[in-house]
């Protein structure tokens, strides 16, 4: 019987699963990458013992756009806490994003990604995608897309993930 | 039987699967399909001057008119302006400007002024998800083979994936209705093992209990309660995994447990046999009749207690779908969704209970010879599944024995050996000749284990690799030589090697305990195509018998509960999880995966 069930119900659990299987595994270390940034270089492993939100964006992205204000307001409120909001753009002409950034705000740190090295990198399908990455360097969580309604449910992983009582 | 089970159980799974694939909704929340399912691209040649390019929109996915371009390097080549059908005009806030995007479905007819139809040709497209993913822009080339025009569509689209992935996404998606109607439908499939059928008897023992003819209407009700007791206690279940963690999968393999509810069952059969009467001490049984006659429809009240008690007694058949959900509560950290899910479950399970109970009599078993020729069948099935449970903790010897009893008894039962009482005289030819068959295969199974043998399945396998071992010429069987690893350091260490030298990995989960890991060698990889085609991938294997916590973090990372699980990794990205095998798979099911894996 229990046999049985080790191959009837992987089908279903295996249906459960495989769309993580592509995916950027939790727990699994984040690759680290080194990018141009709007002053410096930006470095993953840099941001160790900081619990980075890593957000894959491009200017021609709706809803890409409608995060910034969200992402922001997660800096400047939690950022004394130890959070690390990183935007890495993957538009292929860097003069679109910078036009972008001219009446868009980012008061987080922006990478730019030309050649679409991390996108592939951390499997991602599309943008925006999040990843929430530990300060051991583990990924936490993964979150395909952006919704408004959203917020407080991503908002709530983020203080899980820097410990904090709501 | 097992494997006739296994391969119904599979292909009906796929039937229910890809139904409610095909009812498919928008994206929603997390989970987006692949950029190639979202917009479906494919093309065909009509003529020697034009190209029908196509785009298979899903629903809640829409492309942006202005982001379709075509291109080519070649100078020869040009095409009169591009006719793009009329768009959707939309608003989009975040630019605040109207886009003109296409839903559903798209076709674009290139007329070539100079070249020919099958010209080289790049196209671009851009598209995004409503629920708020946009997908970066993605191409094809239009490297049609030259020559004749052809009418064949060069990108089909895979519609059977794509009705998997959709299934994928439906039960990822977290849309309540759809995640219980998947549940549902595996509790349905349950209901046909021996799981459900210890049931029938108790529950038709209840029905025929009750006091005056029982109306259809009655039998239904009551039928009715009792699933409901038995799902809520499942629901239970559900929710307690899900608090537990993912300890408790682990803990469901542990000898005593097996050994426990191999007890249990066997003390079901047993009673099926007709050696004593299964029912709750008289004492409890007369309290409860009392309590529940105090108030009307009290006796409903009772069977719906009765079926929560049920429950509780093949608890042990549902331990693999509680571990299942379990993975799954972990995921979602949804303790409700996962209850409902194990009710839905055990709705589903229901359903022979529910038609037994509308059935009101004319199903339901009465006394009489038959009547006890059907409960042998169930005992006989119990005992089997008590055997299966105990399998993987059993040495090998005494495995291969208790089948040869079991199937002796099937035998002995079938009246091989005699009358056993006077009216079973007259034993069919049939019911001998089977009987025969049976016994004659406990006989090679008895040889088997006296001579050292160790396998159920190829009880005499041992005498004849032994004879090809002897002979020069015999290719020695070998197996695939894995390389061990204990824990995510030594794992992610092989990874990087692996990866340095661009290499495909395999890492096996494998345990002592577990039959299917051992059938996977026996029979899977054992086979010489399957070794050909692994001869370049690294096998790593992690051997997680003893379910250290190094080993349960290496479970954990690729979220499986147990072995036989196989994961394979990308040679370019060592980090990449490409695919995973759960569960047995035989040889030609196996090389599948693999080429799911781009293992060619």
């Amino acid at each position: 019987m229990k046999h049985l069930y080790q191959k009837a119900l992987p089908l279903v659990l295996s249906a459960l699963l495989c769309n993580s299987a592509f995916a950027m595994e939790v727990g699994q270390v984040a690759p680290d990458f080194e990018l141009p940034g709007r002053a410096s270089a930006v470095k993953l492993s840099d941001y160790k013992g900081k619990t980075v939100y890593l957000d894959f964006w491009a200017s021609w992205c709706g809803p890409c756009k409608q995060s910034f204000p969200w992402m922001n307001d997660m800096q400047s409120r939690y950022g004394a806490k130890g959070l690390r909001v990183v935007g890495i753009n993957l538009d292929q002409k860097s003069d679109d994003a910078r036009d972008f950034l001219k009446d868009t705000t980012a008061s987080f740190d922006v990478a730019f990604d030309q050649s679409g090295k991390t996108p592939k990198s951390f499997a991602i399908k599309g943008m925006p995608t999040s990843v929430l990455i530990g300060p051991d360097g583990r990924v936490i969580s993964v979150h395909s897309g952006f919704k408004p309604e959203q917020k407080a449910e991503l908002e709530q992983q983020i203080k899980q993930a820097l410990h904090l009582k709501d | 039987m097992r494997h006739w089970i296994g391969v119904n159980f599979r292909c009906l799974l796929a039937l229910l699967l890809g139904a409610i694939g095909a009812w498919s909704a928008p994206a929603w929340a997390d989970e987006f399909l692949a950029p190639e399912q979202a917009f479906a691209f494919s093309t065909r040649v009509l003529d020697t001057k034009t190209v029908r390019l196509h785009w298979n929109i899903a629903p809640g996915y829409h492309l942006y008119r202005d982001r379709i371009n075509v291109q080519t390097d070649a100078s020869d080549v040009k095409w009169s302006a591009l006719e793009l059908p009329p768009a959707k005009e939309q608003f989009d806030s975040n630019f605040n400007k109207t886009m003109a995007v296409y839903e559903q479905a798209l076709d674009l007819d290139v007329h070539l002024t100079q070249g020919s139809a099958t010209s080289p040709m790049t196209v671009t497209w851009q598209g995004c998800a409503d629920a708020g993913l946009c997908y970066p822009p993605d191409s094809a080339a239009l490297n049609h083979p030259t020559g004749e025009p052809s009418n064949q569509t060069l990108a089909p689209v895979e519609y059977a994936q794509a009705a998997t992935d959709s299934v994928a996404s439906a039960l990822a998606s977290g849309s309540l209705l759809r995640t219980l109607g998947v549940f549902g439908l595996a509790g349905l499939l349950l209901a046909f093992t021996p799981c459900v059928l210890p049931m029938v008897p108790i529950l038709s023992s209840l029905i025929a209990g009750q006091t005056g003819v029982v109306s259809r209407s009655k039998g239904f009700s009551l039928a009715l309660a009792y699933s409901l007791g038995m799902a809520l206690v499942y629901a239970g279940f559900g929710v307690a995994a899900g608090l537990a963690g993912e300890g408790l999968a682990a803990a469901l393999q542990n000898p005593w447990v097996l050994g426990g509810f191999a007890l249990m069952l066997s003390a079901m059969a047993l009673s099926m046999f007709g050696f004593y009467d299964l029912q709750m001490p008289s004492a409890i049984q007369s309290r409860a009749t009392e309590w529940s006659n105090r108030f009307k429809g009290g006796s409903y009240a009772g069977v719906f207690l009765m079926g929560g008690v049920s429950a509780l007694v093949v608890g042990p058949c549902v331990a693999a779908p509680l571990a299942g959900a379990l993975v799954y509560i972990s995921q979602t950290k949804d303790v409700v969704l996962g209850g409902l899910a194990l009710f839905a479950m055990a709705l589903g399970m229901s359903v022979p209970l529910l038609l037994v109970g509308l059935s009101a009599g004319s199903l339901l078993p009465r006394a009489g010879a038959w009547m006890e020729r059907v409960k042998q069948v169930f005992g006989m099935m119990l005992l089997g599944v008590a055997i299966w449970m105990v399998s993987p903790v059993l040495p090998a010897t005494v495995h291969m024995l208790a089948w040869a009893i079991w199937l002796l008894t099937g035998a002995a039962l079938l009246g091989v050996f005699g009358p056993a009482t006077p009216q079973h005289a007259h034993t069919p030819v049939a019911a001998r000749a089977s009987g025969t068959a049976l016994a004659t295969l406990a006989l090679v199974l008895l040889v088997g284990a006296a001579s050292g043998g160790q396998s159920v399945l190829q009880p005499l396998g041992h005498l004849h690799s032994a004879q090809a071992a002897g002979s020069p010429n015999a290719p020695t069987p070998t197996g695939l030589k894995f390389e061990r690893v204990q824990s995510v350091q030594a794992l992610d260490t092989a990874l990087a090697q692996a990866q340095q030298k661009g290499q495909t990995v395999m890492l096996d989960f494998y345990a002592d305990w577990c039959v299917a890991c051992k059938e996977l060698e026996t029979f899977t990889f054992s086979d010489p195509q399957v070794q050909k085609r692994l001869g370049n991938v690294v096998l790593l294997q992690a051997d997680v018998t003893a379910n250290t916590t190094a080993d349960k973090d290496l479970l954990k990372r690729f979220s499986l509960f147990g072995p036989p699980g196989m994961v394979f990794f990308d040679g370019a990205a060592a980090n990449r999880v490409v695919h995973k095998v759960v569960g047995y798979q035989n040889a030609g099911d196996f090389l599948t995966s693999l080429s799911h894996a781009a293992i060619r």
